[in-house]
């Protein structure tokens, strides 16, 4: 029996079954099985920080040598250009006051009025090429929950957030395979499809529109934004907008590559847009 | 065993660090190296399979702590690589590099073919050719290439180890 017990198969069958109940267990969302997670990206997260940090502090040092001609011209040039845009500061302060004044007699909401917004810094990115998913400095102690829309600071989406730790929550991008949005092509005649992350054009930063409706006429150029479909992201923040359409080999089936607003190779700082609404209890995960 | 134990810790912490943040900025080809995977390989290849099982094991569970879908897959996945490759270094003649470095590519190639299997399996179109010629040779090339500076370090830890053993005993 002793013998049983202290053999290699014996030890890694049981190993196996405690792994094979720990994933089962561990798939469900809400399982408290998950707050194991906690115990080392807890820790890690000021460790991941410095580390993102200082490969960009590096990779910076070694561009500035390059860079430090281009500057010089582009110094004169923006010198310009500041009094150019004081200028027209001035007019924009003017007309905001404007306008302001005027939303406020109309009783008008601003963009994203439902929703506080939270900046986070990304420190880590998932190990292996197969997903696009990143760690963010934020998490449930921020009131951080699953499913709250991620966007860049020029309102480009980013992606959702897949599931948060006490301190830390991972984000996954609309490029990632796994990832599905309701798009809204937006122009006179637009329609309904979706924006789905591909294996091959992640690479590049891409993704694609598929099931787009065979009444609408979609060209290069053309914008796609959240639709509200979903109930995941409110409607209107822009994705991005079509630099290809490919045929299919159906007579009619066709698809679009579209080029992200964000731009995901270089990724810093995003914006998590905190719903009251969303408790978190959303059906997250991949 | 303490000084084992020490040793795999301190070094699936500093690879699991490194393969989050900096080595972002490192990747070839759009593709990086997966250095978890090529230390369980090349430590089971080098030393024996339950060393090379427990490192794949924990390297494993870090990953999945850090970003799985679900906790436990990338570790049992890791303590079967372990084991499958350390079942090999008693056939094989392990205190060749360049043994050690064809092994890794091979190994390296079936532990992404499945990663990548198991995660589309669902998915209805799976683009493996794509994924296999793009991802995964290239990314096995890069591990392997990592498993040379690995394969010294790990020889000259084993030494460590087996002295330190053997001292205790006398």
């Amino acid at each position: 029996m002793l013998r049983l017990f202290k053999s290699k198969w014996f030890i890694v069958s049981l190993v196996t079954i405690a792994l094979l109940v720990v994933i089962g267990v561990s798939a469900n969302k809400s399982s408290k099985l998950n707050w194991l997670s906690n115990i080392l990206s807890v820790p890690l997260k000021p460790v991941q920080g410095f580390f993102t940090s200082a490969g960009r502090e590096i990779e910076d040092f070694f561009a500035y040598f390059q860079d430090i001609d281009e500057l010089r011209k582009e110094n004169e040039a923006l010198k310009a250009e500041v009094e150019e845009l004081r200028r027209q500061n001035r007019e924009y302060s003017e007309l905001k006051a404007k306008n302001d004044e005027l939303r406020r007699a109309l009783n008008l909401k601003a963009e994203f009025a439902d929703y506080t917004i939270t900046g986070a810094n990304i420190i880590a990115v998932e190990p292996g090429n197969w997903f696009s998913v990143f760690k963010v400095d934020v998490g449930e102690q921020d009131g951080i929950r699953a499913d709250f829309p991620v966007v860049t600071g020029s309102r480009g989406l980013v992606g959702r957030v897949l599931d948060t730790d006490k301190s830390t929550s991972n984000i996954q991008t609309i490029i990632d395979e796994e990832s599905a949005v309701s798009g809204w092509i937006a122009k006179p005649g637009g329609g309904h499809a979706i924006v789905k992350g591909d294996l091959e054009l992640k690479q590049e930063g891409l993704c694609k529109l598929i099931y787009i409706p065979i009444e609408v006429d979609i060209e290069v150029g053309d914008i796609v934004e959240t639709s509200g479909v979903g109930g995941i992201y409110p409607k209107g923040i822009e994705i991005g907008k079509v630099i290809e359409v490919r045929k299919t080999n159906s007579e009619l089936g066709r698809y679009a590559i579209i080029q992200p607003t964000a731009d995901f190779r270089r990724l810093e700082e995003v914006f998590i847009l905190k719903s009251e609404k969303n408790d978190g209890t959303g059906s997250a995960g991949r | 065993m303490k000084k084992k134990l020490l040793f795999y810790f301190v070094f699936i912490v500093f690879f699991l660090l490194l393969q989050t943040t900096v080595l972002q900025r490192a990747k070839i080809l759009g593709v990086m190296p997966n250095l978890l995977i090529t230390l369980t390989i090349v430590t089971a290849l080098v030393r024996n399979s339950t060393e090379g099982a427990v490192v794949g094991l924990f390297s494993g569970l870090c990953i999945d702590m850090q970003f799985g879908a679900v906790l436990g897959f990338y570790g049992l996945l890791g303590m079967f690589t372990g084991i499958a490759a350390g079942s090999l270094s008693r056939k094989i003649y392990r205190e060749n590099l360049l043994v050690v470095a064809f092994f890794t590519f091979v190994y390296s190639v079936v532990y992404e073919s499945v990663v990548f299997v198991i995660n589309n399996i669902m998915s209805g179109d799976i683009n493996f050719a794509f994924a296999f010629t793009r991802i995964i040779l290239p990314e096995a090339g890069y591990n392997c290439a990592v498993s040379l500076l690995l394969f010294p370090l790990l020889v000259k830890a084993g030494k460590w180890f087996d002295m330190s053993a053997t001292a205790r005993k006398y």
